[in-house]
């Protein structure tokens, strides 16, 4: 099988967008029914269950609402970039998709399709770099409802999303010094070959990642912009209708879009472990490296692919319905004076581990991926172990010690008192 | 079952006592200021003094030498109409030696003036602001004198005057009509004119601009920097302006509908005004016109989160002035309710609080909890929240049968949640984060802003009225009285969730010794006779007449009784003429004091600090503006 030609190419490339956007948007609108059915689990509750069977039809009763409902503009609103605003917001959640490779190659009549809208060389910085655009919707939704909740939720969104891309962008640099590459179907690929899911020589990165996904996508612990019971609901406070609407379906776009990259990055991407019948590579030419591709390993890994986003939504969601909020400054201590120098530091230590590694002789497979693994879990270790001794948020040590003394017995004069009471 | 019976309190004895030697100590140092002792049903000593020297007397009283009473627990008015004097009462308490005192000023019904109480008690703000709405006594010296439950435009009068009619002295026309008309930019408060005018006078509306050269004391700020802990670091060549917010009347964090104006210096707190009365319902007034047993359904309308405590705190009031003693199965009855409503009410704090600092699923698991004691609620009583379930000398019927049953599961199962809903958040770093040293208040400065219940003692303050001034037999029951050492919001919570299972802990001793024996006492004057009684015997249908035409008669006389509610030290000051209906229903309830102190909890804290300590000291709207 060669190349595609380049009518093809266009054709299929079209065919691949309007399918993965449609995709998208189907499973953000179950996504929205997997929420609230999953919090009501939590919640030792039932949710919403009477739509079609399961509630399945739910997102699109919501969605009919929410066409239906009364478009408002409030009078002292700029009304230009109240309306972009939650444009602007969608637009990179759904774009950021396209360098995600979500399934092997398939093998086509006109030739080897690969299974990423587009499969461009530079996806990392693509990533880095129109993440980066989310906040303009945020900010502008705030600013230009002229309002003062709304306003406060902007300036929260935007000095916080500004924020965690810097940990966000920090966090995949081990993965480049790992991968060598900046291609996200070649990190897939360079997965397959250590035969180790990146999650585990590069542990620590994964946690940071996590945090400052979170952190991104403005869902609890991190979800100051909204905060409802400070700002009513932030920059989307004065926003009705489908416009409204609109932010639900960025924010979820973007949970989809941070699990997507975070199955990527870590687990392997499309990869189903311990079988190296999907180990196959396509090349810039069109030819093939490693396994051969046909239908039914494109499927098998689609679902492996999708299983584990599914994972990373889950937790997402499970997640925002067991912890509190934190504060606002918290959140930026946490990102400015936690996140990045560790990040930076890790970096460090790692890259020297790495080179260490190398110089002993062992540049690849499994020994150097486990000999990073160990490395990372003492980090973590530390820092879990430091971060509990409170100095950042005060660790559930100081709170225990407190505790036992706050339990004091009635004191000694209570006993005279009701004595004296009595007597009268 | 057939518990053991309760070891009977005291009698609870109705002669007057021997004078306490401090009065007369008093007396003889004051001479002049002090002009008579009293004392009251419950036996406490009233103190008449010279409304000249009012606040002489009170730092007499407050400093040490004087006795100590040093928690302001009340200040309210009393009108008794008919060109009688006004009088302003003034209870105080003694949290060292676990005593009250009542201090009573005469006032001339046309002019009433007094001294201001707020440079000794910081508490004084809010109740003499109380009672100059309602009864229009001037408080010389008030830092802040203006309405605080009726709207501040208020043009009727005083309500709580005797002469003032029910329905307001406007017809109902007239008062549509000027509602319809006002201006919503009418009033502004002082602070907010104060902020508004933080760029100096330019930016003003007209009304606002006229209404501050109206109000002495205020005058448009020339810049910014002179903004209290705002100026520090700042780029001078910026001209900025600090934020008012106004957060609610409708807002998911107020619990109700209070409003919070706050002035934000980017997202810090620089100052705070709670504007309350938006739910007020004139209940004080009201029991003045209802009969005694008709004011219990006023009372549970207060604080509807714990509404049996309130129908046995006044029913407790009343026996009290009656001196009827209640039997011992109703007692601990009553206990159970109290207790089963400390919970219903201290799970509802816990759950919206979780949710204000952002945890949402606890408030499920507490609301199901709360469900259930619900259920218990509807079992007795037929209402789930208006309750109404005390009667004067009693309850409105024994409980049914196997009741108490589904109590003793409740008391068996409800300690699992509440692990379950502790090991989500005691231990949790974001909760500690959000909650450990903010809102911070010490022990005297509570004391002086006369905090009450959980918040008192979080700061360390060991007054509990079930310890202090047990009624119902409390002292015989084995519970603890959690203290915090810090009284941030951290401790309030462990407060509140102690008291959970100290709770549970005295249910359990009351389960075990609920008496058999009749639940309402034998006493035609105040419990209607058994039918068949009525039926067959002269006396009884005498009695049955008279309680049914007449009504129930309260002897002349007053009483201050407190219960230890869920929320604070929940006071009745109750004076009654010998008629069947009240003279005066003062409902002295916590959360008012509570609230007053949130502008001094939240000044320089974050926007998000407010909403945890807001959560933090458990108020209820119902209560506040009664």
């Amino acid at each position: 099988m060669g190349p595609l030609s380049a009518t093809a190419f266009v054709l299929i490339s079209l065919v691949k967008v309007i399918v993965v956007f449609t995709v998208i948007m189907v499973v953000v609108a179950l996504m929205t029914l997997a929420e609230r059915r999953v919090a009501a689990w939590i919640q030792d509750r039932s949710g919403p269950n009477r739509v079609g069977p399961w509630g399945i039809l739910q997102p699109l009763a919501d969605g009919l609402k929410n066409l239906l409902k009364e478009e408002n503009l409030p009078g002292a609103a700029s009304a230009g970039l109240f309306f972009a605003a939650p444009m602007i917001a969608i637009f990179p959640a759904l774009v950021l998709f396209a360098v995600i490779p979500f399934a092997s190659p398939l093998p086509t009549r006109w030739g080897l399709v690969p299974m990423i809208v587009a499969d461009i060389p530079v996806g990392f910085l693509y990533i880095v770099a129109l993440a980066s655009l989310g906040v303009y919707g945020l900010f502008l939704a705030g600013w230009a409802s002229n309002s003062k909740y709304a306003l406060l939720g902007g300036l929260r969104a935007s000095a916080q999303m500004i924020s965690y891309e810097v940990g966000l962008g920090l966090s995949l640099v081990p993965i480049l010094m790992l991968a060598g590459n900046v291609s996200l179907p070649a990190i897939v690929g360079q997965q397959q070959e250590l035969g180790v899911w990146y999650v585990f020589p590069l542990l620590l990165a994964f946690t940071f990642f996590i945090v400052s996904a979170f952190a991104e996508t403005n869902r609890l612990p991190f979800d100051m912009p909204e905060a409802e019971s400070e700002l009513v609901t932030g920059y989307h406070t004065e926003y009705s209708s489908m416009k409204f609407s609109m932010f639900f379906i960025a924010e979820f776009s973007n949970v989809l879009t941070q699990s997507a990259l975070m199955a990527t990055f870590f687990l392997g991407g499309w990869d189903i472990p311990f079988w190296s019948g999907d180990n196959m590579r396509a090349l810039a030419d069109g030819t093939i490296v490693g396994a051969t591709p046909a239908l039914w390993k494109t499927l098998l890994t689609l679902g492996a692919f999708a299983l584990k986003t599914g994972f990373f939504v889950f937790v997402f969601i499970w997640v925002r319905w067991t912890l509190p909020r934190f504060r606002y400054d918290q959140v930026m201590a946490l990102g400015w004076k936690v996140l990045i120098p560790l990040l930076v530091a890790y970096i460090a230590i790692q890259g020297g581990a790495m080179l260490g590694l190398q110089a002993g002789g062992i540049d690849s497979g499994r020994t150097y991926a486990l000999a990073l693994f160990g490395l990372n879990f003492v980090l973590l270790a530390l820092l879990l172990f430091w971060l509990d001794r409170g100095r950042v948020i005060r660790g559930s040590w100081g709170a225990s010690r407190r505790r036992t003394q706050l339990i004091a017995r009635a004191p000694e004069n209570v006993g005279a008192a009701s004595e004296e009471a009595a007597a009268v | 079952m057939t518990g053991t019976t309760t070891p009977s309190t005291p009698a609870q004895v109705r002669q007057v006592p021997a004078p306490r030697p401090d009065v007369e100590e008093m007396r003889s140092r004051i001479g002049v200021a002090v002009r008579g002792v009293e004392y009251d049903a419950a036996g406490d000593p009233i103190l008449y003094v010279d409304p000249e020297r009012n606040v002489e007397v009170l730092a007499h009283l407050k400093g040490s030498e004087g006795g100590s009473y040093d928690l302001l627990r009340d200040i309210t008015g009393l009108d008794l109409g008919g060109g009688h004097p006004i009088y302003v009462v003034y209870d105080l308490w003694s949290t060292a030696e676990g005593r009250p005192l009542r201090v009573k000023a005469q006032l001339r019904a046309d002019r009433p003036r007094l001294a201001s109480a707020c440079d000794l008690w910081r508490a004084a703000n809010w109740l003499e602001r109380e009672v100059y709405d309602m009864f229009g006594v001037t408080f010389q010296g008030h830092p802040d004198l203006r309405r605080i439950l009726m709207p501040e435009n208020y043009e009727e009068g005083y309500p709580l005057q005797k002469d003032f009619p029910l329905r307001g002295r406007f017809t109902r026309a007239e008062q549509t009509r000027r509602a319809m008309s006002m201006a919503l930019d009418d009033v502004y408060s002082m602070e907010e004119l104060v902020t508004a005018g933080s760029g100096g006078e330019d930016g003003l509306p007209e009304l606002a601009r006229r209404q501050m050269a109206q109000t002495p004391g205020v005058t448009a700020r020339a810049a910014p920097s002179e903004l209290a802990g705002a100026g520090a670091g700042r780029d001078d060549d910026i001209e900025t302006r600090n934020m008012l917010i106004n957060i609610g009347p409708q807002h998911p964090a107020t619990h109700g509908v209070l409003r919070l104006v706050c002035e934000l210096d980017g997202e810090r707190i620089v100052g705070c005004t709670p504007h309350i009365g938006y739910l007020h319902s004139g209940f004080e007034k009201l029991s003045e016109y209802r009969t005694w047993n008709q004011v219990i359904t006023l009372t549970d309308r207060m604080d509807y989160l714990a509404p049996m405590m309130f129908n046995v705190g006044y029913a407790l009031a009343v026996e009290k002035l009656l001196d009827v003693e209640i039997t011992p199965r109703c007692k601990v009855i009553r206990v159970i309710c109290c207790e089963l409503n400390r919970i219903l009410s201290h799970l509802l704090w816990l759950g919206t609080t979780a949710i204000d600092i952002g945890a949402f699923t606890p408030f499920l698991y507490t609301y199901q909890e709360r469900e259930r004691i619900y259920n218990l609620h509807e079992a007795y009583t037929g209402a789930r929240m208006t309750t109404s379930v005390t009667r004067i000398g009693g309850m409105m019927a024994d409980v049914p049968p196997g009741w108490l049953d589904g109590v003793r599961e409740f008391v068996e199962t409800f300690p699992r949640t509440l692990a379950e809903v502790d090991a989500l958040l005691t231990r949790n770093s974001i909760w500690i984060g959000r909650t450990q040293g903010i809102g911070v208040i010490g022990a005297e400065e509570a004391i002086n802003y006369g905090l009450c219940g959980p918040n008192l003692r979080a700061s360390g303050v060991p007054h509990d009225v079930r310890r202090d001034r047990p009624y119902l037999d409390y002292e015989t029951y084995d519970f603890d009285v959690p203290i915090g050492e810090l009284g941030d919001t951290y401790d309030r919570y462990l407060v509140r969730m102690e008291e959970m299972r100290q709770s549970i802990r005295i249910l359990e001793q009351a389960l075990e010794r609920v008496p058999d024996g009749p639940i309402n006492v034998a006493d035609s004057r105040v419990i209607l006779p058994p039918k068949s009684e009525t039926m067959n015997s002269i006396d009884g249908m005498i009695a049955h007449f008279k309680l049914v035409m007449e009504g129930l008669k309260v002897p002349a006389g007053e009483v201050w009784y407190s219960i230890e509610s869920s929320k604070g030290e929940l006071g009745f000051y109750i004076v009654a003429d010998g008629g069947p209906k009240p003279v005066r229903c003062r409902y002295r309830t916590p959360s008012f004091m509570n609230m007053a102190v949130l502008p001094r909890l939240v000044e320089g804290e974050l926007l998000a600090d407010m909403i945890a300590v807001n959560a933090s000291i458990d108020i209820v709207l119902g209560e506040i503006d009664r």
